[in-house]
């Protein structure tokens, strides 16, 4: 591992530590007084609150990187191309720890629809990456699409935690439901996705040719 | 080792911040970078260290260009000047976590350096970017400077904020490393009094141009005020390059560089002083410079 991702390697553990905060703390708020014959029935949910737990980071993470950790890895003397393939190696790292953590929750639990629930789970994050970055892009240049965007983030987020404290379980069949959903239009998710990501890459990489640093 | 940069130009929309400037760093020389505000000099430092793209020419570190170059930018820090004022930028982030990213960036890292200097500077390390003065946040940019141990350091700004104690700590912890390893620094300054002692070559810089890069103490020993009574001053200087001239009444003042031969032509009314290096500064870069 060459020094120059360095920096991007200790940011992706302390982003899966923040997801795996936020999928503790989601778990715990809906297992309140839950009996034990329905334990088994919360631990299905764990997954889908890692994976909204690490989106959410991702996206703020994401988001941040371009105004944030960008310049600062170049001011401190990495290349344009460490700092691009740094943050695409983060990003996949996320991805990758998010998804297998999901993965080893769900097979011994639900083994028979894991391949339903699983596409999504993963197409999520990958969502949660690009959107975050295509946010942090906008707010460069055009601060109030930026700024609209992340509203609309947290709006759709506080709707989620609004779940969690009053829904209980009832949470979990909306969970349950709606990736149920989203599996019907898996395909068509993908294809949406490697659309943006394919924005997404091109733009940050140009935006990186650009950049001028300002701490 | 040798920083060239040739006919570099930076434009931002129709101005030239840095405006065709061709210049050689050598290793092992202090040198000062003065201008005054605006003058593009941490432009120049920027693209120097390729932390800003330019519009046109070429920056190369012993024939190699350093834009996108790893082995390059190893040799290079451009510790720059920290604007941290909201929570949400680099200001949240701890001193200590901000020295641990410099380390995995710089390959000749010296932690051990970094820590005495943290110790001596008292450097509060848990404490966020953002919660510190203005003269300890130049102490962070100077504890990452010193401790890069980079062939070619660039310093923007480092003595802001910092009291004419710690200024002169500064200067001793610079000439110690200056001594002991021979590196390279530049070191763009506000305040030129002070560091003119330390600064071998000084470079001054105007309107995105570079001006001179000269011998600080041959500029100074070359540079004389001239006054006396207009027509006296005119005649002792006359032939004489002549940087800057002011008139009170029938009064003049004039500052005259002279070349190696040249002196202030006898037999006129006149007074001539030396001056230092601050004065040529201004004469060179005042208002009613030539």
């Amino acid at each position: 591992m060459g020094r120059g991702y360095r920096f991007w390697v200790r940011y992706l553990w302390q982003t899966i530590s923040v997801g795996v905060a936020a999928a503790a703390v989601m778990f715990l708020l809906t297992g309140v007084g839950v009996s034990w014959s329905q334990v088994a029935g919360t631990l299905a949910g764990l997954p889908y609150y890692l994976v909204l737990g690490s989106t959410l980071a991702l996206t703020l993470i994401c988001f941040t990187t371009h105004l944030v950790y960008f310049p600062l890895v170049l001011a401190l003397g990495s290349t344009r191309r460490e700092a691009f393939w740094g943050f695409l190696l983060y990003r996949a790292g996320v991805v990758a720890v998010t998804a297998l953590l999901s993965l080893a929750i769900l097979l011994p639990l639900a083994a028979g629809e894991i391949w339903q629930v699983f596409p999504v789970l993963v197409l999520v994050l990958l969502f949660g990456c690009t959107l975050g970055s295509l946010m942090g892009l906008a707010y460069q240049k055009l601060k109030f699409i930026g700024i609209l965007m992340l509203m609309v983030i947290f709006a759709i987020v506080g709707g989620f935690v609004s779940f969690f404290l009053v829904g209980g379980n009832a949470a979990e069949e909306i969970f349950d439901g709606l990736f149920a959903a989203l599996g019907r239009y898996v395909v068509v998710g993908g294809i949406l996705w490697l659309l943006s990501a394919v924005l997404d890459l091109s733009l940050t990489s140009l935006a990186l040719r650009h950049r001028e640093v300002k701490l | 080792m040798k920083l060239i940069c040739s006919d570099l130009v930076k434009t931002y929309g129709h101005k030239n911040a840095v405006d065709h400037v061709s210049l050689t760093l050598e290793q092992g020389k202090i040198y000062g970078l003065i201008g005054r505000n605006g003058a593009g000099k941490t432009t120049l430092l920027s693209m120097l260290t390729a932390q800003n793209p330019v519009t046109s020419g070429t920056v190369t570190l012993d024939g190699e260009p350093v834009w996108e170059n790893r082995r390059a930018l190893d040799h290079l820090c451009f510790s720059r000047e920290l604007n941290v004022s909201q929570e949400s930028g680099v200001g949240s982030m701890k001193v200590k976590e901000y020295l641990r990213l410099a380390s995995y960036y710089y390959p000749d890292w010296d932690g051990e350096l970094a820590r005495r200097l943290v110790e001596l500077f008292e450097l509060p390390v848990k404490k966020k970017l953002m919660k510190l003065s203005k003269g300890m946040l130049s102490m962070v940019t100077i504890v990452v400077a010193l401790a890069s141990k980079a062939a070619f350091t660039i310093l923007d700004e480092p003595v802001a904020g910092l009291d004419v104690v710690m200024r002169e700590k500064f200067y001793k912890l610079l000439l110690e490393e200056y001594a002991a390893t021979g590196r390279t620094f530049v070191i763009s300054t506000h305040i030129i009094e002070e560091a003119a002692d330390v600064l071998e070559e000084v470079i001054i810089m105007h309107q995105g141009k570079i001006l001179t890069v000269a011998n600080t103490q041959e500029l100074v020993d070359s540079a004389r005020y001239v006054s006396g009574r207009a027509e006296d001053v005119d005649a002792a200087v006359e032939g004489l390059t002549v940087c800057h001239s002011e008139t009170m009444g029938r009064s003049k003042g004039a500052t005259v560089f002279l070349k190696p031969g040249e002196q202030i032509r006898p037999g006129y009314d006149v007074t001539v002083q030396p001056i230092n290096l601050q004065k040529v500064f201004v004469a060179m870069c005042g208002e009613e410079a030539h």
